[in-house]
């Protein structure tokens, strides 16, 4: 009986820390999330203007100049898989990792595969893709900055010819409850993105329509990425918020059944206890 | 909205830096620098290493901008940078440094062209800052 008691204390102690353990993930998580969502809607903004401007100037250039709005013939197609660095997050990594092998699939020329994330690179070792290029996910420090630096690596892939369509799989950041995994061509630039539904006004362009779409045009391509980069982190940390705080409510309801089971235990063990000494006081009367 | 006036923003990828409304803006363009005042015709300009310099009343706000895009339309001005600083609010003792390291390195190695490429970029960025700061340039 006094095993059984002590086994239960050793298990509700084990419990606790566990609690303790998942309660302070579940608050750090809050904090970083709260820290990323202000720099997710900053990049966005950024990247829904530097986008527009791009659109105009698009407008004012022949069709097809630019190699960016041009799709060549495919030979190799390149694929950035964006996860996050570290686990405990729910189901976050699962369901990109699907969405990444479900686009893979789909697709018939050899695909190039950009990791981003310790996950993503451990995912792309297990399945044997051809990853030219590996990262670690941009940090909460200095998130975007980091973001625009693998944002160019990626873009250099493209300009380099070693592939000739980019998709991205990464994680929306719609709300931090919602967070479906998304899959978006980068580049080329589809027809329909680069269109702008103002008028053609006539705009000074300095210097000419040609040379500067030829720089603005990578500085919007990378701002989406970076922006994709962004929501795939605030994600991962909503997610990791979800996940620790279900675990939280679950070492909850372990420690309360434990807790029962162990004042039933030591009842259990004072009424034994107690019959024994009144058992033996009659044995004694008895045999007196 | 004072008709007279100019709409004014500044846009970098970690916020909007400045919002507001202004009486011109002078700009350092690729082709060189350009001012803006309210009614100017629509127009995009590239923006190169240089000083923004934004009118309110008779105060001028200062900015270092190492690259960018002006987009002027409807009396609004927006310029989007990846790296704008305030006047006041650059390091002056990093900019220094960074104008020595880059100096250095186009002392000591001349031999791969897109390093030097990339110092001289770096120095002239160091430069610009600590001229906007007003901080002078020690050679």
């Amino acid at each position: 009986m006094g095993t059984n008691l002590r086994a239960i204390r050793r298990k509700i102690k084990t419990v606790r820390n566990i609690w303790q353990i998942t309660r302070a993930m579940q608050m750090v998580s809050a904090a970083k999330l709260k820290r990323v969502q202000p720099t997710v809607e900053a990049s966005r903004e950024y990247m829904r203007r530097l986008t527009d401007v791009a659109a105009s100037v698009a407008a004012n250039c022949p069709q097809g100049l630019h190699p960016y709005l041009q799709q060549r013939p495919v030979q190799a197609r390149g694929v950035v898989v964006v996860s996050g660095d570290k686990g405990l997050c729910g189901s976050h990594n699962v369901n990109l990792f699907r969405a990444a092998e479900g686009l893979l699939a789909s697709f018939d020329e050899p695909v190039r595969v950009f990791c981003i994330g310790a996950k993503a690179i451990d995912l792309g070792r297990r399945r044997r893709w051809d990853v030219v290029g590996k990262a670690a996910a941009p940090g909460l420090r200095d998130g975007s900055r980091e973001a625009l630096g693998l944002a160019r690596e990626v873009r250099e892939l493209y300009d380099r010819g070693l592939v000739d369509t980019v998709h991205v799989v990464y994680t929306e950041f719609r709300s931090p409850m919602h967070r479906p995994p998304a899959v978006a061509q980068l580049l080329p630039i589809a027809a329909g993105a680069a269109q702008t539904d103002e008028a053609v006004a006539d705009y000074l362009f300095e210097p000419e329509a040609e040379k500067l779409l030829a720089t603005l045009l990578p500085r919007a391509v990378e701002a989406r990425l970076v922006n994709m980069l962004l929501q795939s982190l605030a994600a991962e940390h909503a997610a990791r918020m979800t996940a620790m705080s279900a675990a939280t409510e679950n070492a909850e309801e372990l420690r309360a059944t434990l807790t029962r089971e162990l004042n039933r235990a030591r009842q259990q063990q004072i009424t034994s206890e107690i019959l024994e000494v009144v058992g033996g006081a009659d044995a004694l009367q008895q045999s007196g | 909205m004072d008709a007279g006036k100019l709409q004014v923003e500044i846009v970098t990828p970690q916020g909007v830096v400045y919002r507001g409304e202004a009486d011109g803006v002078v700009a350092p363009g690729v082709e060189g620098y350009f001012g803006v005042l309210p009614r100017h015709a629509p127009t995009i300009a590239e923006l190169g290493v240089g000083e923004v310099r934004v009118r309110h009343d008779r105060n001028w706000e200062r900015y270092a901008i190492s690259s960018g895009v002006m987009h002027i339309r409807d009396r609004t001005a927006v310029i989007m940078a990846e790296a704008i600083e305030a006047a006041e609010s650059i390091d002056v003792e990093r900019a220094r440094r960074a104008a020595e390291r880059a100096r250095e390195r186009l002392r000591l190695r001349l031999g791969a062209d897109v390093d030097v490429q990339r110092a001289q970029f770096a120095l002239a960025r160091a430069l610009n800052r600590l001229k906007v700061a007003g901080a002078g340039i020690d050679s």
